[in-house]
């Protein structure tokens, strides 16, 4: 747990602080295999890879938790309205869900990328606009069952408003919930950020990204510069890994009922 | 202090205003100040209903008739929306209505802080009222879903008695409690009662109600068949109606004989006494008409054969 929470700050930091000189051509250097002063190697075109890298995560960590917090809000809202109101609006916030869910989720965030012209934006919204869905499912059914709960019920008989209710009683049930969500949701929002690059449908060729990274590596695979996209690719797996250990924890403190163990 | 004259209540299906049996049906019954009325009877015949109707949190879709007054005053939504917590308190019969993201000491609090106590004072009667329960400062500190169901219980009890409401409606209040926290929760709701405030302590567990209360009414199928003294029970001989005569027959230090236990949900299907079906003197007058009040010494009695 203080293990991810120290990769991510290294990441952040090393990111502000980061040397960007590593990133010009120099043709002097090309394809060097890792080496003490080029930990990560170098490119076709002489860039530092490592430079590469951290900057592509840094952006890829931006684009994922962006998109997982926009997803979030929009389950939270259309989950609670759902559950709260019943009836036709319940019928139609839920057939959205069943519409989004039984859609391939890559055509979907290929499509609504596309149609936003890619970039940050398009990328943010492809993956907020796709993965809403389950958690808003979750919140639904929260919401649906904190409704009937005793004192829910007696809340609403002693004459307290509904925006009272949701106020005092089911934001705070809800909130957690929501954060774990998301929590779970950024490592996969950043995987898919990265999988938009590299099918090209996302972030612009010039910005730093690993999907970039590992698209264009994948021509030099084959020439034996393989450190062009393992240690990329490699470091994104960390990056999730991390982030997923990341959110397990989260949810295992915010249940009282695991959070003693 | 409170009466309760001829209460009615169903329940409106569906939204429409289909025929359903009254769930109560024409309920009188009246508590003192300085008494325990113990309200006994078999689970589903109306005794909770009752509880939620005198605190006004029926559920939306029941509508009540009849009348309930509480120091002379009709209690109607207005009003019990100020005496509620205030003047007349409710302990409720299930633990769940216990709030689970606030300890139970905040809850007691805010209940003592409800019921019109200054702050300084109200800190002062929740912890008074959270040791009398036996719950110390660990317990307090905990939420509702880490205590046991006997402390959720102690912590509903206290939250109803800390603060200076003169009518306390315990709903089952001994449920789930150990031989001894039960016998502490009759005896301050007793020791309420003597310093001059009403108790309508609403239970199934008749022996309970007859250690403390002074009278008792027996419920059936939502309506009250008879009110007698508590001391009536001592020997069964002043005891009128045939079911609370079962009811005696029934405890353990008499015959012990099972009172007969058919469902007695639907009393106003038909249009005569609640109990007809069961009783040994039942005749087509008991099957066709509903028994009015009689009073007799000590009581009240609705049978034909009284």
């Amino acid at each position: 747990m203080s293990g991810c929470i120290l990769l991510f700050t290294g990441l952040v930091f090393a990111a502000q602080i980061m040397d960007t000189g590593g990133l010009a051509t120099n043709l002097g250097l090309r394809h060097m295999p890792p080496s003490l002063g080029h930990l990560f190697g170098t490119d076709w075109l002489g860039r530092d890879m490592l430079t590469r890298t951290i900057l592509g995560l840094y952006e890829g960590l931006k684009l994922g938790v962006l998109a997982a917090l926009c997803s979030g809000c929009i389950s939270l809202i259309l989950g609670s309205v759902a559950g709260f109101h019943g009836g036709r609006v319940d019928q139609f916030i839920s057939g959205l869900i069943n519409v989004v869910m039984a859609t391939p989720h890559l055509v979907l965030l290929i499509l609504i990328s596309f149609v936003l012209g890619g970039g940050t934006r398009g990328v943010i919204l492809a993956v907020a606009l796709s993965h809403w869905p389950q958690l808003a499912r979750i919140i639904r059914a929260e919401v649906k069952q904190l409704k009937n709960a005793t004192y829910v019920l007696l809340s609403a008989r002693l004459g307290h408003s509904k925006l009272w209710i949701i106020r005092r009683h089911l934001l705070p049930h809800l909130v957690p919930q929501c954060m774990i969500g998301v929590m779970l949701l950024a490592p996969h929002a950043i995987l898919h950020a990265a999988g938009l690059t590299f099918l090209g449908f996302g972030v612009s060729p010039h910005a730093p990204s690993i999907g970039m990274l590992l698209a264009e590596s994948m021509r030099h695979i084959s020439t034996g510069y393989w450190w062009l996209a393992v240690i990329p690719g490699a470091s994104l797996v960390l990056m999730v890994l991390a982030f997923d250990t990341l959110g397990s924890t989260a949810r295992a403190l915010l249940n009282p009922k695991t959070r003693q163990e | 202090m409170l009466r309760v004259s001829n209460l009615s209540v169903d329940f409106s299906r569906y939204g429409r205003s289909t025929q359903v049996p009254e769930a109560i049906c024409s309920v009188d019954l009246d508590v003192r100040a300085g008494e325990i009325l113990g309200v006994v009877g078999e689970s589903g015949s109306g005794k909770s209903l009752l509880a939620h109707a005198i605190l006004g949190l029926l559920p939306a879709n029941a509508r009540m008739g009849g009348e309930i007054t509480f120091k002379g005053q009709t209690l109607d939504k207005m009003n019990i929306q100020i005496l509620r917590g205030r003047d007349i308190a409710l302990i409720p019969q299930s633990v769940a209505y216990l709030n689970p993201f606030k300890t139970v000491r905040s809850q007691v609090l805010r209940a003592a802080c409800l019921s019109g106590l200054p702050h300084s004072e109200a800190a002062l009667a929740s912890d008074a009222a959270l040791s009398r329960y036996g719950l110390d400062s660990t317990a307090q500190r905990l939420y509702p879903h880490q205590l046991s169901g006997g402390m959720a219980r102690r912590a509903l009890t206290a939250t109803a008695t800390t603060g200076n409401a003169s009518l306390l409606v315990a709903d089952e209040p001994t449920t789930g409690l150990d031989h001894s926290t039960a016998g502490e929760t009759l005896r301050h709701l007793r020791q309420l009662a003597d310093s001059g405030k009403a108790v309508l302590l609403i239970t199934h567990d008749i022996l309970a109600a007859l250690k403390v209360a002074d009278r008792v009414a027996v419920f059936l199928g939502g309506m009250v068949l008879e009110i007698a003294l508590a001391s009536d029970f001592n020997t069964g001989a002043c005891l009128r109606h045939p079911y609370t005569q079962a009811l005696w027959q029934a405890l353990p230090r008499n015959a012990f004989m099972n009172a007969p236990a058919r469902s007695h949900t639907g009393s106003s299907t038909s249009h005569g006494c609640v109990y007809a079906g069961d009783c040994p003197l039942s005749d087509h007058v008991c099957r066709n008409t509903l028994p009015e009040w009689k009073d007799v010494a000590g009581g009240r009695v609705r049978c034909h054969h009284a």
